[in-house]
């Protein structure tokens, strides 16, 4: 499909493009979080035969948004004890890095035939920067200020608990999670994901996930694992345990308040998902060659609801990790293995790499510059 | 290509670093692994690495073989190499002093000689600085591992609140010196100090001069220049005083020869920094002794008469300021970084020998801290007693003593460089030093012990060579200091 | 290219409305029927005992430190990873070497502080740790509830503690 760029002025299309992505990211993000609980709902109630939400529209499709406008409606109480203007402002600071980190994130392509006729590809992507991986990480730890502030500031010990919990435990996997990260650059040599996502064109084979078997593989095993562990969702999901800490740092919260957790918590399930779309699954390109005629957004759609699938799936299959089993997973097995691996793959990488012809003494090379600019001493 | 420096050449240059730092590492994991209880085996393997690289570094050193290295970040010249070999005779003596106290404390934990290794190799490093990021970080890695060892005897508060105040007040100062670091490199874009001579007179602006007033404050926390010296007596008090002794030694020479190397280069405007540098001096010299004056704290005396004398070699780093002014002022300028590495020397040697004598009687059991506890010493135990009156006679600058040809040296150089206030104040404030020192003296020999007996002191290998070590070089390189002279001279 | 940054600037903009007004709209939206019992901290339906203003332990210090560590040596790593990919083969040799000299160094301290026992969640795992079983069989000391000096636990004063932390508290903040 090849738009042409209309042209209004001194905008046009192309020019526009990354704020219409970053429409269709919000408005997605907060259109589909009452879905993503439908389908939690649905899928988990078949998993343990039972039949779920099934009365407020067809099959319950409509539960969570009634859900949401009674939230909505619903007394805005504020405990006595709080600190009230942190506890006003923590929501807030677990939405907005939520919302915001899929700004470096691409989801499709755009064809647009230019002025002078010619036809041009452009990446679906808010901010098409060369740090992009960095971004997300950095919006993905800010995250976590959200989560200790709302613990502190409600005065209450279960939230106290739950926030020390959750910062601990994010901060934990994000090692893991960040070397992960680190290996895919390694595999693409750019810190954007538009050129990560292009370097896994043509065909799944060509995946991260598959380069350097079976390497690529453990890796993206690491960065699931600790995917799910920074979102705090089941079998890791101890700093909001229910039945020890009564739902932990958001104890104190109600209506809409409480809603915003759990808002933010699902928009980065999403962020994090896509991300492992990108770096690991192809992102937006399709897994066969002879399939390329779908557009870009669906088979990006497609993986991110697969994997959105394997959340719910885990948190239907397995129980909830005590907690210091949890913390030695995250730094003594996935840590040490996510470095390793890292290293393996740079040493795989170098031996791969064809002998250059006119080939200088590695010590030359390097030094040369800082030489050169010695002169004769 | 022969003759082109390669990236083995850059190792071969930090040679001493590296085996330094691979010591670190053995002793770091094999204390927790391999050996666990077998405590001894961490001096004596501390021991061993150091003399390696101490070899390394004197052969290094003889055989002329100094360089730039690592892109110009490194300057290993004779400067770098001589300080490089105080400040591991440093360690050495300090690992010796360390063993039978650490043991008799129960602090014999296997972190204490990595840090004291690391600790040496980040002061070597910021003795070699070419390049004032490098030397930030020689300072981090050398501040760091002392902030921890100032707190090692975790059970005893005093030493619990020496290394958070240090802590505190170094963090703060490291980031002055950041800062400083900062705006010389905005005013002249560019951090490396041989580069800086270069561009520094064309560039004066009040940027300039901000960054080197902050370089001022930052180096002057680590050498305890009056006024930002307050860390200094409390820290040096609570700390075990193996450490202390260590700390004394190390941090002065790393900060000196960093001052050194940074106001050398910052001498064609000298006219910007020359009016602060000899306030400070003043500053430093005439308080520092007047407050040890009123010191009954051994360790807090032997603080302030060390930031007493870093007063003195502030006057060395003022007489730097003239070698840019015609033949005369470069011979002083020469003769002051020579003196000020002798004088370095001369410090380290009087200073862990008058901290070892201390550890050496702290080994009866009870700490050795008052100048009461030392009354009558010589009654009891002439030979220590002697000791101390060597090392005291010696930072009181007695003529046949290596602290003597020091300060003579340095007071040489002030008065041919011009800086003829310096010189008369220094004198002055050296008479005022001899009282508090000949006080010891004089409570040692002279006044009746409070005890009749007290329990002879359990003979320690390590700390009692350490003091015999000490006290030979104290002499040695008093009566014959044409010794060291042949080290010393290399820099010019 | 700081043109690239404006969305993204955009994007936080917008999200920024988005939450603070989400907050805002259910300040506004909700109804207001405050009582002492819906506002005191909810403790399980029981009346509050003291602040949640308390010490919490020191693994969580201990976990943030090491987490500072490992992750500037991360970000360390992400620059080298960029350039060490688009290098010809000599230089990939080299900067492997380089890379594997860091990350050896990164090791010794992670081995340092794995076998000292530093990521032990709990003292149990210690190979120096007290053997539970000996104590098994020992008197206990009586569960603490923290209430026990105050004697009968009487609502208001539960009620005055959970509304305004006291000096107390405040200071034991900061531990």
């Amino acid at each position: 499909m090849i738009i042409p760029n209309y042209r209004l002025g001194p905008i046009d299309l192309v020019t526009l493009l990354p704020y219409i992505a970053m429409l269709c990211i919000i408005g997605f993000i907060l259109a589909i979080v009452p879905l993503l609980i439908w389908i939690e709902r649905v899928v988990i109630s078949l998993m343990q035969d039972r039949i779920g939400p099934n009365r407020v529209g067809p099959r319950g499709l409509l539960q969570t948004i009634a859900d949401g406008i009674k939230l909505f409606f619903k007394e805005d109480i504020q405990p006595r004890a709080v600190d009230v203007r942190i506890y006003y402002l923590a929501p807030v600071l677990a939405m907005i890095p939520a919302l915001t980190a899929g700004a470096t994130l691409p989801f499709s392509t755009v064809r647009f035939r230019m002025e002078d006729g010619s036809v041009q590809t452009f990446p679906m992507v808010v901010g098409n920067v060369n740090i992009g991986i960095l971004f997300i990480l950095a919006m993905a730890s800010l995250q976590v200020y959200g989560i200790i502030l709302a613990g502190w500031s409600s005065n209450n010990k279960y939230s106290l608990l739950g926030g020390l919990r959750a910062s601990a435990q994010v901060i934990s996997y994000e090692l893991a999670m960040s070397l992960a990260i680190l290996s895919a650059v390694l595999m693409s040599g750019s810190l954007n994901l538009v050129h990560v996502v292009e370097a896994q064109m043509n065909g799944f084979w060509n995946w991260n996930l598959f380069a350097y078997p079976p390497l690529g593989f453990i890796i993206t095993v690491i960065y699931l694992i600790s995917m799910v562990a920074e979102t705090n969702r089941a079998p890791f999901d101890l700093p909001e345990a229910e039945s020890e800490l009564i739902a932990g740092f958001h104890t104190e919260y109600s209506s809409m308040k409480f809603a915003m957790f759990f808002m933010g918590e699902y928009a980065s399930m999403l962020v994090v998902s896509g991300v492992a779309v990108s770096l690991w699954f192809g992102g937006w390109t399709s897994p066969l060659p002879l399939l390329d005629f779908i557009p870009g957004f669906i088979w990006f759609l497609v993986k991110l609801f697969a994997l959105f699938f394997v959340y719910v799936w885990l948190r239907a299959s397995l129980p909830r990790l005590r907690y210091d089993a949890l913390m030695n997973l995250g730094w003594k097995r996935m840590l040490p293995t996510a470095l390793v691996i890292l290293f393996l793959i740079a040493c795989w990488n170098t031996l791969r790499t064809p002998q250059a012809q006119d080939a200088n003494p590695v010590s030359e090379i390097t030094m040369a510059p800082a030489r050169a600019a010695e002169g004769e001493r | 290509m022969p003759g082109s420096p390669t990236i083995w050449d850059d190792l071969t240059l930090i040679l001493p670093l590296i085996v330094l730092w691979i010591t670190s590492f053995v002793l770091l994991l094999g204390d927790v692994v391999v050996w666990k209880k077998n405590r001894d085996l961490n001096p004596i393997l501390a021991i061993v690495g150091t003399l390696i690289a101490l070899g390394i570094a004197v052969y290094q050193t003889i055989s002329l073989t100094g360089d730039k290295a690592f892109a110009r970040s490194l300057n290993m010249d004779a400067l770098a190499q001589v300080s490089m070999i105080a400040l591991l005779v440093t360690g050495l003596l300090a690992i010796l002093l360390a063993w039978t106290y650490l043991k008799n404390r129960g602090l014999e934990r296997g972190e204490y000689y990595p840090l004291m290794l690391l600790s040496v190799s980040g002061a070597a490093l910021m003795g070699a600085a070419n390049d004032l990021i490098v030397l930030f970080i020689g300072l981090e890695i050398l501040s760091f591992a002392l902030y921890v060892m100032a707190g090692f005897s975790r059970s005893d508060i005093r030493s619990e609140e020496a290394s958070i105040k240090y802590f505190l007040l170094g963090a703060f100062a490291s980031a002055f010196l950041l800062y400083g670091i900062a705006l010389v490199y905005g005013a002249t874009q560019t951090t490396q100090l041989s580069e800086l001579a270069s561009r520094v007179h064309s560039a004066q602006t009040p940027m300039l001069v901000a960054g080197i007033g902050l370089l001022i404050v930052g180096l002057g926390f680590k050498a305890a220049v009056i006024p930002f010296h307050q860390w200094t007596p409390d820290v040096y008090e609570g700390a075990p005083t193996s450490v202390t002794a260590y700390m004394a030694g190390a941090a002065k020479i790393a900060a000196f020869v960093a001052m050194l190397r940074v106001f050398d280069s910052l001498a064609p405007v000298s006219s910007v920094w020359l009016g602060a540098i000899q306030a400070l001096a003043v500053l430093t010299m005439v308080f520092g002794n007047l407050l040890a004056i009123a010191q009954t704290n051994v360790k807090r005396m032997l603080a302030y008469s060390s930031i007493a004398h870093a007063g003195y070699l502030m006057v060395a780093i003022a007489t730097l300021a003239h070698r840019l002014d015609g033949p005369r002022g470069a011979q002083a300028g020469e003769l002051a970084m020579t003196g000020s590495l002798f004088y370095l020397f001369a410090y380290t040697f009087m200073t862990l020998g008058a901290f070892g004598v201390l550890i050496y009687l702290s080994n009866r059991g009870k700490d050795y801290q008052q100048i009461e506890d030392l009354r009558g010493l010589v009654r009891h135990d002439p030979r220590t007693a002697y000791a101390m009156l060597f090392f005291m006679l010696s930072l009181g600058g007695i003529p046949p003593t290596m602290g003597f040809m020091g300060k003579w040296q340095i007071f040489y150089a002030a008065l041919s460089g011009g800086e003829i206030m310096l010189a008369i104040v220094m004198a002055l404030t050296s008479v005022m030093a001899a009282f508090y020192y000949l006080k010891i003296v004089y409570v040692m020999c002279f006044e009746e012990p409070r005890e009749a007996a007290p329990a002879p002191a359990q003979f320690s290998f390590g700390a009692s060579l350490s003091v015999l070590l000490s006290a030979a070089a104290t002499i040695l390189f008093g009566i014959m200091p044409g010794l060291l002279y042949t080290l010393t001279g290399l820099v010019r | 290219m700081l043109n690239d940054y404006l969305p993204v600037l955009v994007m936080m903009a917008v999200a920024t409305v988005i939450a603070v007004g989400m907050v805002v709209g259910s300040y506004l939206l909700g109804p207001k029927k405050p009582s002492r019992f819906k506002q005191s901290s909810y403790e399980c339906g029981m009346t509050p005992v003291g602040t949640a203003r308390e010490r919490f332990p020191i693994k969580f210090y201990l976990i943030a430190m090491l987490f500072i560590i490992f992750d500037i040596e991360t970000i360390f790593l992400y620059p080298w990873a960029v350039t060490f990919a688009g290098s010809e083969r000599a230089v990939k040799l080299f900067n492997l070497a380089e890379m594997a000299i860091f990350v050896g160094i990164l090791f010794v301290g992670y081995f340092y502080i794995l076998w000292k026992g530093a990521f032990d969640w709990d003292e149990g795992q210690r190979e120096d740790a007290e053997q539970p079983s000996r104590k098994i069989f020992e008197p206990r000391a009586p569960i603490r509830f923290g209430n026990e000096s105050s004697g009968e636990v009487r609502l208001k004063a539960a009620a005055d503690v959970s509304s305004s932390p006291t000096e107390e508290s405040s200071r034991l903040t900061h531990v």
